[in-house]
């Protein structure tokens, strides 16, 4: 069962809005994994990226929207993959 | 503190089953009534939906009720009538200046059970400063207060194969 409001607001929502915010979490929660992974602190993070803890705080707790730019920065610094996108061809 | 009843939410996801509270005497859940004020405010409309959809996209099918997803608020229970540490975190979608909080409970910091309360809009720095928000913190913390000790007298427990909350006669109907 589910509550009959939330699944009329759920049925009112844009399908972008729920990819958007999937998408979005997924993200965040694989910054944090790859930083858990290989021992960065958001400190040691600053530090290697040459900005303040403060900004990558903002990227990682959400208070500062996360740019293609950004994500591409993270990845290189952190030697993994954050996104993904398909190649494949459609047909 | 008047009775409430502890109800299911939504069992449907695949990762979390959530539950909400509801005074005895009222018709709507706290998180129903949290979820229908801020849809027809129209400043709060989509952030309303992306909370709705974090909540069961993001938690309840894709990750569960794991610590990264909860913000934890124990340096702002001051205030709290009632003395003792509580669990209660927010549920925020980590979004830039996300506007508004929900309260939880994460039973037994277990990621498959979780129970709604109420929240609003962070309107201010701190929770503290935003009084009305601060007036949902309260509630949040006493119903989570409850459910807690009644965990812990037995009065009710929690099935984990099922992922449901019942009373120690194994009953659904709760109240507290």
């Amino acid at each position: 069962m589910k509550s009959k409001v939330a699944e009329r607001i759920q049925a009112e929502t844009p399908e972008e809005v729920r990819i958007f915010v999937r998408q979005y979490t997924d993200i965040v929660l694989r910054i944090n994994q790859i930083l858990k992974a290989k021992g960065y602190t958001q400190k040691s993070l600053a530090e290697k990226m040459n900005k303040r803890p403060s900004e990558i705080n903002k990227w990682l707790k959400g208070s500062h929207n996360l740019t293609l730019k950004t994500l591409a920065k993270l990845e290189a610094e952190l030697g993994e993959p954050i996104i993904y996108t398909s190649r494949e061809q459609l047909v | 503190m008047n009775t409430f009843a502890l109800e299911i939410w939504d069992d449907e996801a695949s990762k979390c089953t959530f539950y909400t509270v509801r005074w005895e005497d009222a018709e709507e859940s706290e998180t129903d009534r949290f979820f229908n004020k801020y849809d027809t405010i129209a400043e709060f409309k989509r952030p309303n939906q992306e909370l709705l959809s974090f909540i069961l996209d993001s938690i309840g099918e894709d990750h569960g009720a794991i610590d990264a997803l909860f913000n934890r608020f124990e340096n702002e229970v001051v205030g709290l009538p009632n003395k003792g540490k509580v669990n209660v975190s927010g549920v925020v979608f980590l979004y830039p200046n996300f506007p508004l909080r929900l309260y939880a409970l994460r039973i037994n910091n277990r990621d498959d059970l979780v129970v709604l309360f109420n929240g609003g809009v962070k309107s201010a720095q701190t929770t503290q400063a935003s009084e009305a928000l601060n007036l949902k913190w309260i509630e949040a913390c006493q119903f989570a207060k409850r459910i807690e000790e009644a965990l812990r007298d037995g009065d009710i427990m929690i099935d984990e194969k099922r992922r449901r909350i019942l009373t120690y006669k194994g009953g659904t109907e709760i109240y507290l």
